[in-house]
């Protein structure tokens, strides 16, 4: 880029700082944007870019960037940062100005990177971010003076409210764009003495009166408890049971109002439009297919209220020290935990967060287990069976069985990528590793945050819905619909279709697995999205059926046409199979090959069929 | 006394009681001088005031460290690598 363009363009504002001292909720104050934040080191593994106008209308571009405890770089997430502060990324995307950013109730960690960043040379302010939470702990930094130390301004954010980030806002008006080649990175800023950095960090630590040590005292009281060697476990297996327990109990009222409003809608259009091509698109390919996938929206947000509360709190990366054990056990880094706990979200995210792992080999392991964590995409599907075929009813004084069994196949994956990883690590097995986890203070969950991010989740799938979802429905509508019948035909007329005869054929396939043709039929447009399978169940359900009465309510009819093997043996299909375009998508874009996701389609294929074939022979063996 | 003969390895530090960090040491081969390089990077500086918060429910690995304002979980192999003297209690 030629100086002149580069004058003309924004000043490029980067925020860098170490993980989990809040810059990517100064990016979402900053820009507007909402990116997701939580309470554990490593949310953020790629760079994002937003713009912001200053008080005096200037556009300033502004870049969040992977937190990092130095620019010693030793793990993926943390090598853009230390390229985007070197340069070695493109040259339009040198920083013009930097925010250090600190929490400033860890100050102590935060100015021993600022120090190293002030040596790159490029103009900075530091952001002493969470100053409401330090106040509350009583904590009194003399600012003017920490600015007087460093030689650098200071200005005072709380990203979590608003104009929280004013004073920051109102310094981009003095940020200049460099020119050509503005800053150059020096070559040894990476090479610090950090003992020197670190007598200077105590001294003026010392001088602002922020010298305090150890760990908030509430922190500390919640950790006795939380960590304890046996209280601790109990509470984790507690929390998860509550979990499984809620998305059952606590979603029973608004599904069946969902239900319902879908039943009724669809038998509203049956009455008011003429029997037609048109009424059936609507009724049994849009409403039958669509109606049987929204039903599940309010498990899927209860799952993510848990999800979204134990990220917030900070009681995340406290779950992966417990289980850590079980982690090295396989031969696994206990970095590995967050990722294939964001897997549980969707394995997309949780693919993209191995990027905190930093031993390459790790990283694949993790890679290829985290399609085996149960994403909440598969959830209406394991709902819908479950609904259809484990009795309603509570055992053992008040445990609801339902949310017993959906636990047992959350259980099931996770041990089987366990096993998938202990196997992919006998070759060359590794005693030790470093977790070097962070446990960050606890922090009360913001209401305003939760409900953004439950949103979120709302937005997402209800997106899904009405475009891939919609679509494919509509798609699969047209293909078991045509041809049509012959005349004087006694099957159903979808036999006669193209979907109907595809169906049959793969019957073949799925056949000794115990799934019929409607289930084979759906387990293609399947492919794109988990939920999608449900959709078409619906679709192919309802124009199979010999009444007009729309079969909206999708679980008294499975229950109805299947038997339990074949139920059981889907069930352990959906842990095992990659029905999911994008997680291979993802998988060949972070492993830069067409290897891994090659590998992984076929290890889980052959995985699922070989579980489906074993759970269906086994119960039909026990008469089931 | 030497220094080395009143320190102590982190792994042995007892749980709630208070210690320095005297320095980094080699203890393995796992710990090579970059993740050496690390552990001073997240705050085991000489000077740090350090102590072991919890055992994992499996014993001593890995095991929460609270360091400077903040608390870490370790395994054992990088645990081993710290030398902390205890402080007077």
């Amino acid at each position: 880029m030629n100086a002149e363009a580069k004058t003309l363009a924004a000043p490029l504002v980067a925020l860098v700082g170490n993980p989990n001292c809040g810059k990517t909720a100064l990016f979402n104050a900053l820009t507007g944007s909402r990116q997701k934040v939580a309470n554990y080191a490593g949310v953020t593994v790629e760079r994002k870019e937003g713009s912001c106008y200053t008080p005096s209308g200037r556009r300033v571009r502004v870049l969040d960037l992977p937190g990092a405890y130095s620019l010693e770089a030793r793990t993926p997430d943390e090598q853009i940062t230390c390229d985007t502060l070197f340069g070695a990324a493109h040259a339009e995307d040198r920083p013009d100005f930097i925010v250090a950013v600190c929490d400033a109730n860890n100050l102590r960690q935060g100015l021993r990177l600022a120090l190293v960043l002030k040596r790159l040379g490029c103009p900075m302010v530091l952001a002493l971010n969470m100053m409401d939470l330090a106040r509350k702990r009583g904590l009194e930094i003399d600012v003017p003076r920490l600015a007087a130390e460093l030689g650098i301004p200071v200005v005072e954010t709380v990203a979590t409210k608003s104009g929280g980030a004013r004073d920051l806002l109102r310094r981009f008006d003095g940020v200049a764009v460099a020119a050509v080649d503005g800053w150059q990175a020096p070559a040894h800023a990476a090479q610090v003495d950090v003992e020197s950095d670190h007598a200077q960090v105590r001294r003026i630590l010392h001088a602002v009166g922020a010298d305090r040590v150890g760990i908030p005292e509430a922190t500390a009281k919640i950790d006795r408890i939380v960590l304890h060697p046996v209280v601790g476990p109990l509470l984790l297996a507690a929390t998860l049971f509550l979990m499984f327990q809620a998305v059952f109990a606590w979603a029973q009222a608004p599904m069946t109002l969902i239900t319902e409003g879908v039943t009724a809608l669809g038998s509203w259009l049956s009455q008011a439009m003429p029997d037609s091509l048109v009424r059936s698109l609507l009724v049994n390919g849009v409403l039958a297919g669509l109606g049987s996938v929204i039903v599940f929206l309010p498990q899927i947000v209860i799952l993510f209220f848990f999800i979204l509360l134990l990220e917030d709190t900070g009681y995340l990366p406290r779950a992966a020290f417990m289980l850590d054990r079980l982690m090295g056990g396989v031969g696994l880094s206990g970095r590995s935990f967050i990722p294939l706990l964001s897997s549980f979200a969707c394995a997309i995210p949780g693919i993209m967060a191995t990027r905190t792992i930093r031993d390459p080999r790790d990283r694949l392991v993790t890679i290829m287990i985290a399609p085996l964590m149960t994403c909440s995409a598969r959830l209406p599907i394991y709902a819908l069976i479950i609904g259809a075929f484990i009795p309603h009813r509570q055992i053992w004084g008040g445990l609801e069985l339902q949310g017993l069994v959906l636990f047992g196949l959350y259980l099931f994956g996770v041990a089987a990528a366990m096993l998938v990883a202990f196997l992919l690590r006998l070759p060359k097995r590794n005693r030790g590793h470093a977790l070097t986890l962070e446990l960050p203070a606890y922090h009360a969950p913001s209401l305003r945050g939760l409900a953004i991010g439950l949103w979120q989740r709302v937005q997402i799938f209800l997106t899904r819905v009405g475009t891939i979802i919609l679509s494919l429905m509509i798609v699969l509508w047209f293909l078991s619909s045509f041809p049509a019948p012959p005349p004087g035909a006694t099957e159903p007329a979808i036999t006669y279709s193209i979907a109907g005869r595809i169906g049959s054929a793969l019957a073949v396939i799925f056949g000794p697995i115990g799934f019929n043709w409607q289930i084979s039929i759906a387990l293609v447009p399947g492919l794109a999205a988990r939920e999608v399978a449900i959709g078409a169940l619906g679709t192919v359900y309802a124009l199979s059926a010999a009444s007009t009465d729309v079969g909206t309510a999708l679980g008294p009819i499975v229950a109805a046409s299947w038997s339990l093997p074949t139920a059981l043996s889907l069930l352990a299909w959906y842990v095992f199979a990659p029905q999911c375009l994008s997680t291979l998508a993802t998988v060949k874009r972070e492993t830069n090959s067409w290897r891994y996701p090659v590998i992984m389609a076929a290890y889980l294929f052959g995985m699922a069929y070989l579980a489906s074939f074993i759970t269906y022979r086994a119960a039909l063996a026990l008469g089931g | 006394m030497s220094e080395r003969a009143t320190s102590l390895s982190l792994i042995d530090l007892p749980v709630g009681r208070p210690a320095r960090v005297v320095g980094i040491e080699t203890a393995n081969r796992e710990m090579d001088a970059a993740e050496q390089r690390r552990l001073a990077a997240i705050g085991f500086l000489p000077g740090e005031f350090v102590a072991v918060v919890a055992h994992s429910p499996l014993g001593r690995n890995p095991i929460a460290v609270s360091i400077g304002n903040n608390m870490f979980g370790l395994r054992r192999v990088e645990a081993e690598c710290i030398r902390v003297s205890l402080e007077p209690a």
